[in-house]
């Protein structure tokens, strides 16, 4: 049980308290309720006339009809029920992540205690707001009690206190948090879900990008200025570098700096694009040429610039972690090439132009190597319960088995 | 390169009658980035890969488009333009938001020619020549003599031009009166400088009233200079009109120039007109941009600061962006009558700041 010095270090957000959620037991994966509770979430965000744009990819992923998805796709509904009370330490940097993770809970069937950081509480003042009327209401009584919101200053105590009572955890990352809470005590059979620090990248077909109309070019750099600018490449997800996959003989340095062009003009007319990402952009750019004296700007516009370097520096680009739309490209000849270098930190590849056959010959390659999303230009960012190599709905259930 | 500046800032007297983007302010500036282009490594990898080399070699370039680097630079890195063996101090920004300071490196040159360019930019607002001078601050905040912070290095800056320099507060910051009674009582005082941080004498100066004879004496002979510090004043609701009325009220003093500089551009200052208006100068220059894209904003526009200056030799620091938000309202037609190009400094930039995936917990 949490101590009474305990309780006065947390600020309870909304739904139960911690020590009363840590009473409660776990329920069937998938459970209507959670589904039904997701999908009037769901709704909510949707709902035009509210300004939760920020939230509106949460929104779209919990409808019904894709949560309805997941669960048909699965064949261990009826033998899965929640691994017991899960500890969530939310992320920072994409508050939008602490709805996600509210929702690995609720669907794995697992009571839950999120805490979320301070720095997005009052990013996240609104939809807390919403949750809350959700709870209130008769159907969701079952959940409310389940499910526990709080806030607290940098405590380990707090935090290792916690760490001891849970069945599961877990840790949005990076390595720094990891190992902080890595440290505490737990309880034998209690199973951590970490996100260690990761990067990622992008491989363009330069094939494709010669041969595909003009339309089609400017439709997939609207995508890919998505994948690099919403979080300003912050995201573990977001691709730092764009690989050249050199798969035909013809030139394309024409059609490349056309891309980047186009890219530079959507990310213009993004309505989430910061007021000072121009300049947050050009500092990013004077950063890498004093970093990477020689890597040479082979594009730089308003919104984007792009640095051409030699791909025996590629493992160094990965840890210097690009930010604010600046992308490091280098040419490869082969998938088999690009596989080999790709880091084992790397998690996402997003894909341009590459077809169905490149596409399965890459993941067979490179997730021997670490990689674990190959996933479509536009997708980079996209959650799902399948995150980071994981399963999390089987991660945080367990298997029942009846003989 | 140092003696083209020496000749440079002898033409001050000449060049504020041109108009603003005069072309030996422009040829100035190509000459300097033409300097550190060719001494400093990575100057050289900026210059090529963000503006180009036509930025700097073509003949007929605008000062809009030549090389600019931003204010962050100097807090990241070490960036000097002569051997390190030149380098006899180095001085630091306050770096009072929280960010490291920056670090800019002096050879002698470099600081002389500093100290002759505000001396040259003083006399020119103030119409002062070597007047006794009461600096707002303590003896103390000048101790480290190898390293200064830009509080000292103003304070020193400004203490060439005078004579006698006295200090108005004790080790505790408390008003030592008697020092300023002394001034005022010496029949060779002419004319006074008071001298200090805008914050420092808000904070310390402006707190009680001076007697009636010490105001009535330093209001016939005093002018009070201050930069700095406006952005806590600005956190505080105070406006340079109030700062201005108490000044008046408590010191007596009725003349009071506000001016901009940064430790990044030491001696080349941008001082306050009689209307009020920050102004340029043959020495320094200024160019507003539009956040969203970098690109020159309008008049009345609000734009992200950047400051050019015809003195940085020793280091790269000749044309920086920085994070101070500005609005420039007109160029060579100030009601006051002096050429160049008038504005005001509306505060800093918000930055977005970035995190990453590494600060869930541990960095909170």
């Amino acid at each position: 049980m949490l101590t009474n010095e305990d309780k006065l270090k947390y600020e309870l957000l909304i739904g139960n308290k911690p020590e009363k959620v840590l009473d409660e037991f776990p329920f069937g994966i998938f459970h209507k309720d959670a589904i039904n509770f997701l999908s009037q979430l769901s709704k909510e965000l949707l709902n035009k006339d509210l300004d939760l744009n920020y939230f509106k990819g949460f929104g779209f992923w919990s409808r019904k009809a894709n949560l309805l998805r997941l669960k048909n796709k699965r064949t261990d509904i009826e033998s899965r029920v929640g691994r017991g009370i899960a500890l969530h330490i939310a992320p920072s940097n994409i508050s939008a992540n602490t709805l996600y993770t509210f929702a690995f809970g609720l669907l794995s069937g697992s009571p839950s205690i999120i805490r979320v950081s301070n720095k997005n509480v009052d990013e996240l003042k609104d939809i807390l707001y919403l949750i809350n009327n959700l709870f209130l209401l008769k159907e969701f009584n079952f959940l409310a009690v389940k499910y526990s919101f709080i806030t607290y200053e940098h405590d380990s105590n707090l935090s290792s206190h916690l760490s001891s009572l849970v069945d599961s955890r877990i840790i949005w990352g990076g390595d720094e948090t990891i190992g902080i809470f890595k440290s505490f005590k737990t309880k034998s059979h209690c199973l951590d879900l970490v996100f260690p620090n990761k990067v990622s990248s992008s491989i363009i077909s330069t094939k494709w990008l010669v041969n595909a109309d003009s339309n089609e070019l400017k439709n997939k750099a609207n995508l890919y200025s998505r994948d690099i600018g919403l979080f300003s490449q912050m995201a573990c997800s977001s691709p730092s570098s764009l690989i050249l996959l050199k798969d035909h003989e013809l030139t394309y340095k024409e059609e490349l700096l056309n891309f980047f062009q186009d890219c530079d003009f959507y990310l213009s007319k993004k309505e989430w694009l910061s007021e000072v990402h121009s300049l947050s952009n050009f500092k990013s750019s004077i950063d890498i040429c004093m970093q990477f004296p020689n890597s040479a700007c082979i594009f730089r516009g308003s919104n984007i610039s792009v640095f051409s370097i030699n791909k025996n520096h590629f493992k160094e680009i990965n840890n210097f972690k690009a930010q604010n739309c600046c992308l490091f490209v280098f040419e490869v000849d082969s998938i088999d090439e690009f596989s080999k270098i790709l880091p084992s930190n790397n998690q996402t590849v997003v894909c341009l132009g590459l077809n169905k056959e490149t596409k399965r010959l890459l993941s067979i390659k490179a997730i021997y190597n670490g990689t674990n999303r190959f996933v479509n230009v536009g997708n980079a960012l996209n959650m799902d319960i399948y995150w980071d190599g994981y399963d999390v709905i089987s991660f945080l259930s367990k298997l029942i088995c009846l003989n | 390169m140092n003696e083209e500046v020496f000749n440079y800032i002898n033409l001050y007297d000449l060049l504020k009658y041109e108009n603003s983007n005069n072309y030996k302010f422009i040829s100035q500036q190509k000459k300097l980035c033409s300097f550190h282009y060719d001494n400093k490594k990575n100057y050289k990898k900026i210059v090529e890969n963000i503006f180009g080399l036509d930025t700097i070699k073509k003949a007929n370039i605008g000062l809009k488009d030549m090389p600019y680097i931003p204010v962050d630079l100097f807090k990241n890195y070490d960036l000097f333009s002569t051997k390190f063996e030149n380098i006899f101090k180095i001085i630091k920004s306050s770096g009072t938001t929280g960010n490291k300071p920056s670090r800019i490196f002096l050879d002698k040159e470099n600081a002389l020619a500093q100290n002759i360019s505000l001396s040259k930019i003083f006399t020119d607002f103030t119409l002062l020549n070597r007047p006794r001078m009461i600096i707002a601050d303590s003896k103390n905040t000048l101790n480290n003599k190898k390293s200064f912070s830009a509080r000292a290095a103003g304070i020193i800056g400004f203490s060439y031009l005078c004579r006698k320099p006295e200090f108005a507060f004790d080790s505790r910051m408390n008003l030592d009166i008697s020092n300023i009674e002394n001034i005022i009582k010496d029949d060779k005082t002419k004319n006074i400088l008071f001298f200090g941080f805008t914050y420092i004498i808000w904070l310390y100066l402006l707190k009680k009233k001076l007697p009636y004879d010490l105001r009535s004496e330093l209001g016939k002979k005093s002018i009070l200079v201050h930069g700095g510090g406006w952005k806590k004043l600005d956190s505080i609701n105070i406006t340079k009109e109030q700062f201005k009325e108490k000044v008046n009220d408590f010191l007596g003093i009725n003349k009071s120039i506000n001016y901009y500089g940064m430790v990044e551009q030491t001696g080349s200052i941008f001082m306050e007109c009689e209307k009020g208006y920050l102004h340029s100068n043959p020495l320094c220059s200024i160019i507003s941009r539009n956040p969203k894209t970098l690109k020159v904003s309008g008049l009345e526009e609000i734009g992200i600061t950047q400051v050019i200056s015809s003195l940085p030799t020793s280091y790269p620091g000749n044309s920086i962006l920085t994070d101070d938000l500005i609005s420039v309202k007109g160029i060579d037609n100030c009601k006051c009558g002096r050429k160049g190009v008038y504005f005001d400094i509306l505060g800093r930039l918000k930055a977005s700041e970035p995190r990453g995936c590494s600060d869930t917990y541990a960095n909170q």
